[in-house]
């Protein structure tokens, strides 16, 4: 029988799932013009729903999409990368690889106390986050140019960058085997993550340009920009802080996923 | 318990060494800048940020490292409100769009003579928001457009600003 450390609620993990996407959203997603981030993410979002409607099905939950054990290798270095990927949050940690290696310990203590820890961590980073991002994106609006919205630029293969970015929040659907006997993995996280993603992209290219929205940090120039009320601004620290919670949130649940399947490995090789 | 204060020792340790990667800045020497005045005259580029400091460079990248070296504290200049360019020509607001420590939505102007008073001039752009901003400079440039930059002139012992 479980622990309580080895169960999640639905709810939780639902939240997992939307605070990791914040890494390809807005790391990403941005970057691309938003009528081809809308299509990608879009079947992104249709994909993993219908993955969570196979997997949410009585019994549905023993459904193995490939050997486990390939699956904790490719886990663990998801999460890792993702730790790589976090630690270019700060501008000053970018690349720094002791910063990665903190990211990568703290997701790897979570994921070692069990999915509840990465669960309740991002209930709380979800709300904050989500605050951030809404401020910056709300914010913005004014300053959105509508002739740079006029979708002129970019092609169907950015559709696909997009859709390829978007799956990887799907790795929360590795964990619903921590879900309660009464409980079913939401398909919400994925239609807000899609919904996130357009309204990003929109807004960066709207006021960037899409000459500029295509940069390396374009999410951050855009922060660096806002201002609320005329009164606060300099928001990019704390937008490089609802970063770095995203990438912890990524990493942890990539992690606990790997760690979760090693267990079920180790399980299913002493009754074998 | 255990654990904690293993953690503990460890970020101890690496602080000493100075391998923790955060970078810490002593908040009583920093310089918050508000005004940024840049000044190109032949191959020079000129960094003034008030109270008479300032530097010289063959860049503007140069002039602002020089001005990190030669002041006492650390210059702020994601703080800079506006930035006023003193060159008949685009080369200067082109190296001011591009380069990317000044926050993109501080105000770009453009002024054909030099003001002595940059404490004056910056109070004036304070209560007069340029409706240009380094943004929209950079996107035009990225756009292929000649970038249209307000410029300031010295009218009854004031200042005016004219589009241009």
């Amino acid at each position: 029988m479980n622990s309580c450390r080895d169960r999640i609620s639905a709810r939780q993990l639902g939240a997992l799932a939307l605070s990791s996407s914040g890494v390809p959203v807005f790391r990403f997603c941005c970057r691309i013009p938003w009528l081809w981030t809308l299509l990608g993410a879009g079947a992104a979002a249709l994909t993993l729903s219908g993955l969570t409607l196979l997997l949410n099905r009585r019994g549905g939950r023993r459904l193995r999409p490939c050997r486990l054990w390939a699956l904790t290798p490719i886990l663990t270095v998801g999460g890792a990368a993702t730790a790589w990927v976090g630690s270019f949050a700060f501008p000053e940690t970018a690349g720094n690889w002791l910063a990665a290696l903190l990211l990568f310990g703290l997701a790897a203590a979570a994921a070692r106390i069990g999915p509840a820890a990465a669960g309740r961590c991002a209930g709380i980073l979800l709300w904050t986050t989500g605050v951030l991002y809404g401020i910056v994106l709300l914010f913005s609006l004014p300053q959105v140019h509508p002739a740079w919205l006029l979708p002129r630029s970019g092609s169907p293969a950015d559709a696909a960058k997009v859709w390829a970015a978007m799956l990887i929040p799907g790795g929360a659907l590795c964990l619903t085997d921590a879900l309660g006997e009464d409980q079913k993995l939401p398909h919400w996280p994925w239609w807000a993550a899609a919904l996130t993603a357009a309204a990003a992209s929109a807004v960066t290219g709207g006021i960037l340009s899409p000459a500029l929205a295509g940069e390396r940090e374009a999410f951050r120039t855009l922060a660096r920009g806002v201002s609320v009320l005329g009164v606060m601004r300099r928001f990019e620290a704390l937008v490089n802080g609802a970063m770095l919670m995203s990438a912890f949130c990524l990493s942890a649940m990539l992690l606990t996923a790997a760690w979760k399947n090693r267990k079920r490995d180790c399980k299913q090789g002493s009754i074998q | 318990m255990k654990k904690l204060l293993f953690v503990l020792l460890a970020a101890a340790v690496l602080g000493t060494l100075g391998l923790l990667p955060f970078r810490a800045v002593d908040a009583a020497k920093l310089l918050p800048v508000k005004t940024i005045i840049v000044t190109k005259s032949g191959e020079e580029y000129t960094v003034d940020i008030g109270a008479g400091v300032r530097a010289v460079g063959r860049s503007l990248r140069e002039a602002l490292d020089r001005l990190r070296e030669e002041v006492t504290g650390e210059v702020f200049l994601p703080t800079a409100e506006q930035v006023v360019i003193t060159e008949p020509g685009d080369e200067a607001v082109e190296a001011v769009a591009e380069e990317t420590e000044f926050r993109p939505a501080a105000g770009i102007y453009r002024t054909p003579e030099p003001f002595p008073d940059a404490k004056a001039l910056g109070a004036y752009l304070e209560s007069h928001p340029s409706n240009v901003t380094i943004l929209d400079v950079r996107a035009a440039l990225a756009l292929g457009q000649r970038p249209r930059v307000p410029v300031i002139r010295a009218a009854d012992g004031g200042f005016r600003v004219d589009d241009e």
